[in-house]
């Protein structure tokens, strides 16, 4: 079963993304900040990870960076998920090292398509 | 001589060409002799023009130097001064006066003088020339070259002088300069305009000034009038172009607010929309999946989410209609206290949910003010949701009413994450976040502080945060009570002192209300006839009273007052003021008047009483010397009322000590404060100051700080270690308090204490390092008082502590800091008011969270009087100052 790591600062956007991949059958995995994503990713390997960029602390952007840093989990494909869609906030993902963008407001269904093609991308 | 033989030689040329004979040699002669005399003449014209040149030439160089010199100068004021002064020194007049043309008025203004004396600046000053007065002196009969030259021999000379300012001269023979004579140089500007004129008297040579004199200085006055146009066109340019700087700075930070704004709310929108969105969308995809329970959960997200999103909404569009004043303003008398009662239920649910600990407190049953109840209760709503967001779980909010003399205080303290200093004033711009980054820890849109100044502004009131200790911050919205004085013969026309400033008549009113912590305060004149006493002003007292009270010599307390010049204590019914019952306020009267005589020149000329302490408690000994001390310098100020009316300056010198004045008073001088006065001023008591100086001890106590209202925030709020550039300017706030202490009054003594209250027993202290005895005793014992209150009351960079404590420090100071005489009455007066100490102390803990702290920063700005300063606060520090 692919396993997925999301991470968000609002517990409501866990509980509907968790209700979603949970219901396409994923393991999903939650974390509520940064710090507490980077041990999960290292510790449990997840196939891909679901993160938001408005954080508290440490911030998507600066996870998604740590995540590539690590050798644990420099593999692990990351998806932003955000309210900014400006071209800075694009450049500034990829700068850090996401693999893909899902903007807020999303859509479930469009939120597991883009999940499934990703994976399937990477493992096709 | 030599020139004329040298001549000689040259001349007869042509005559001498002449043919031969006789008659030709007699006509030749002749012709020789008339061509000589000819020459004689010329010669004798030329040398006399050239001598005439030469002075010419050396006046035209000096007035170029002089030019020269002028047009160096780009300050008005300074040029001004100096073109005064250069006709004096160069141009021969002793006295000269320049006068500027003021469009907008139509006057001629006196703004640079030389030669004349104190009285007649002063004069000057004060009569600026019409247009009209000018006709009268530029007459054809006067006029010489382009200056109008008055002899007084002249026809209309007389009353073309009439309103002229005449300074003695000394006494001229017949046909010189008479005093009663004037030169006017008219200054016109290229374009021929008139923009002024230089008036020159008493000329050096005694001589009436000649036409070459008056073209001199008419040249001179060209250049002049040339100088001022380019220095105005200078600050014009500089200042348009220090506006520009500033719009431009404005511009750019609120192009960074407008940014903020679109990203914190795009933000705060996006959110709940999310989860709207989504959870929606999976009702709609997932429904026949999900069990009922889940699907409930799912529309009370929706539903919960939809509501956020509404109060953000509508804090938008309150904001919105709040710019475009279209709230109606509805103000009534309200009870303040009914209203927070009222928002404490949702605000302690709201509290639990976020596990804050919530508590609060009234001063009192109630209080009344004339508000808007509804924006009062958005007020608090908004500083309260303000609190709750930034204050973690387990963290404290406490909100509390403050009822003061001349206004309310709504206080909304926490002991959240803060805000940082350099942030305090931003924070109420509209769409300001403190944190602005991705990583901000909290939603908002920097709307709710914005919507608050809006109220409060409405109101005619101030908000301002202010940093506590150890952490958190605390909002405190400020509501004045406006509607309260009351004027003698406001709407029947009667003439009166404060007549034609009404506005000044409620500074006085409250700042003697604010001083004495009084509800009731009224000022008594004697009516025109002088039998009977009749209220000029007052505050707390029905309009009916205010007209028809009349009392005559020895009648009631003010009465008597006025007949023995003695203060008298008395009660308030009396006096008429409003029973409770009247005043719709279940609190009982203290049954106490105070009243004492209005002092000029040694002689009674009115009473001024006041009533009702706010804290319910009875006027004591310190609160009569007090009244006493004020109404000694009331005379004095009702005065400078009557004679300064017309000169801004004066009356607004005065007007800004009363203002700092109260603004200090209710920064500063709180519950701990006023304990810490009573000490002083008993044992100063107990060491034999005589009345007369204890009154001025009781003076220099509510006078002593003003000058901090002159001092940065940040020096103030600093505490030791100071730079010593910082040092040096926290030291200039004993030199400002005295300078505005000289407004109201104060005799040599309140002088010399407040002048010497930073002076250390052994010399190491400020401004005059005086030492020991030499220190007048009411200094050395304001300066006990001074740090007493800094370390009950607690500052910015140092936490409150008990009276144990602070008696212990101020113990270990003795001799050096300390005058050891005055410290042990001190000692044992302050041990009398332990249990009143720790009592207060202790009703302020309840508001805070850690134990013994004390918030410290309260800006010294205060509501009614605002001016669009931002003035400094408190300092004091025990260990320094």
């Amino acid at each position: 079963m692919r396993k997925i790591l999301i991470v968000d600062d609002e517990p409501y956007i866990l509980s509907i993304l968790d209700f979603s991949l949970d219901a396409e059958g994923y393991a999903v995995l939650q974390a509520a900040d940064g710090d507490a994503a980077l041990s999960l990713a290292a510790e449990q390997q997840p196939d891909l990870v679901i993160l938001d960029v408005m954080m508290p602390r440490l911030d998507g952007f600066e996870t998604c960076r740590r995540l590539k840093a690590d050798l644990r989990t420099k593999d692990i494909p990351v998806v932003l998920l955000t309210a900014r869609n400006s071209r800075e906030d694009r450049t500034r993902g990829r700068d850090c090292g996401a693999d893909g963008y899902i903007t807020k407001p999303f859509s479930p269904q469009r939120l597991v398509d883009t999940v499934q093609t990703f994976l399937g991308v990477r493992h096709g | 001589m030599t020139m004329f033989s040298a001549t000689l030689g040259a001349i007869p040329a042509g005559v001498a060409a002449a043919p031969g004979g006789p008659v030709p040699y007699a006509v030749a002669i002749l012709a020789l002799a008339a061509g000589l005399v000819w020459q004689i003449l010329r010669m004798r014209q030329r040398s006399r023009d050239l001598l005439d040149r030469q002075e010419r030439v050396r006046g035209l160089e000096s007035l170029l130097a002089i030019s020269a010199r002028i047009h160096a100068f780009r300050d008005s004021e300074h040029l001004l001064n100096e073109i005064t002064q250069s006709v004096r020194e160069s141009l021969g007049f002793r006295m000269v006066l320049l006068r500027i043309y003021n469009v907008s008025d139509k006057v001629f203004e006196a703004k640079a003088f030389s030669g004349i004396d104190e009285e007649g600046i002063e004069y000057l000053r004060n009569s600026p020339m019409t247009l009209t007065g000018f006709r009268k002196m530029a007459l054809p009969q006067f006029l010489v070259s382009n200056s109008y030259l008055i002899r007084h021999t002249i026809e209309g000379a007389e009353q073309a002088l009439a309103d002229a300012y005449t300074q003695a001269q000394e006494k001229r023979a017949e046909g010189e300069w008479d005093e009663r004579d004037a030169l006017i140089i008219p200054l016109n500007s290229p374009e021929g305009e008139i923009r002024g004129y230089l008036s020159v008297d008493d000329p050096v040579d005694h001589k009436v000034p000649g036409l070459q004199t008056i073209q001199m200085l008419e040249l001179f006055a060209q250049q002049a009038a040339t100088a001022i146009a380019s220095a105005e066109l200078y600050s014009r340019l500089h200042r348009q172009n220090q506006e520009l700087t500033r719009s431009s700075d404005r511009l750019r930070y609120h192009n960074e607010l407008k940014n903020n704004f679109v990203a914190n709310v795009s933000h705060e929108l996006r959110t709940p929309l999310t989860s709207i969105k989504a959870y929606s969308e999976a009702l709609v995809h997932g429904r026949e999946r999900m069990e009922d329970a889940a699907q409930g959960e799912f529309l009370r997200v929706i539903q919960s989410e939809s509501e956020k999103l509404t109060g953000i909404v509508n804090n938008l569009l309150d904001l919105e209609r709040m710019e475009r004043e279209q709230i109606t303003f509805n103000r009534h008398q309200t009870d303040l206290v009914a209203l927070v009662r009222g928002i404490e239920g949702s605000a302690r649910a709201q509290a639990e949910s976020k596990r804050i600990a919530f508590s609060m407190h009234v001063d009192r049953e109630e209080v009344l003010l004339g508000v808007d109840a509804d924006l009062v209760r958005q007020l608090i709503r908004h500083l309260l949701d303000n609190a709750f967001k930034f204050t973690p779980s387990g963290g404290k909010v406490h909100l509390s009413v403050v009822d003061g003399v001349s206004s309310v205080r709504i206080v909304v303290e926490d002991n959240g994450i803060g805000v940082p200093d350099n942030k305090m004033t931003y924070i109420f711009d509209r769409f300001y976040q403190v944190d602005g980054s991705s990583t901000r820890e909290h939603g908002g849109q920097g709307i709710g502080l914005a919507i608050c100044r809006d109220i409060v502004t409405r109101h005619g009131g101030r908000i301002w945060g202010e940093r506590v200790q150890p952490q958190g911050v605390r909002f405190n919205a400020l509501l004045p009570r406006r509607d309260e004085i009351v004027r003698r013969g406001q709407d029947n026309g009667h003439h009166t002192v404060f007549n034609d400033v009404p506005e000044f008549a409620e500074r006085l009113i409250h700042w003697v209300g604010e001083l004495l912590r009084a509800r009731v305060v009224a000022l008594l004149l004697p009516d025109p006839g002088g039998e009977h006493l009749v209220v000029e002003a007052a505050m707390g007292l029905e309009d009916r009273v205010v007209q028809d009270m009349r009392l005559a010599r020895g009648e009631g307390v003010a009465g008597r007052v006025w007949a023995t010049g003695e203060p008298a204590l008395g009660n308030a019914e009396a006096a008429g003021a409003r029973t409770p019952a009247e005043r719709a306020d279940p609190r009982p009267d203290t049954g106490t008047l105070l009243s004492a005589p209005v002092m000029r020149a040694g002689r009674v000329v009115g009473v001024v009483n006041v009533a009702n302490r706010i804290d319910g408690r009875a006027f004591g000994v310190c609160d009569r010397l007090l009244l006493q001390a004020i109404a000694a310098r009331l005379g004095h100020v009702l005065e400078r009322v009557v004679v300064h009316q017309s000169s801004n300056r004066e009356f607004g010198d005065l007007a800004q000590a009363l203002r700092k004045s109260v603004a200090i008073r209710r920064a500063r001088h709180d519950e701990l404060a006023e304990i810490c006065h009573d000490i002083c001023i008993e044992s100063a008591r107990r060491m034999g100051l005589s009345e007369p100086e204890l009154m001025s001890l009781a003076f220099a106590l509510q006078t002593y700080d003003l000058g901090l209202t002159g001092i940065p925030d940040d020096i103030i709020h600093k505490g030791p270690p100071l730079e010593p550039e910082e040092w040096e300017i926290l030291q200039q706030h004993v030199h400002l308090s005295l300078q505005l202490i000289s407004s109201l009054d104060a005799p040599g003594e309140v002088h010399d204490i407040v002048l010497h209250h930073h002076e250390h027993f052994d010399g190491s202290g400020y401004p005059q390092g005086l030492a020991g005895e030499d220190i007048p005793l009411g200094a050395r014992l304001l300066m006990l008082a001074d740090s007493l209150t800094a370390m009950l009351q607690g500052r910015p960079y140092r936490r409150a502590v008990g009276l144990e404590q602070a008696l212990a420090e101020m113990q270990q100071r003795v001799g050096s800091q300390f005058c050891p005489r005055c410290l042990e009455n001190f000692l044992e007066e302050a041990q009398r008011h332990a249990e009143r100490i720790d009592e207060v102390q202790l009703s302020r803990n309840l508001a805070l969270p850690a134990p013994a702290s004390r918030p410290a920063a309260t800006p010294v700005n205060d509501v009614e009087y605002e001016d669009g300063e931002l003035v400094g606060a408190a300092s004091g520090d025990g260990h320094t100052h």
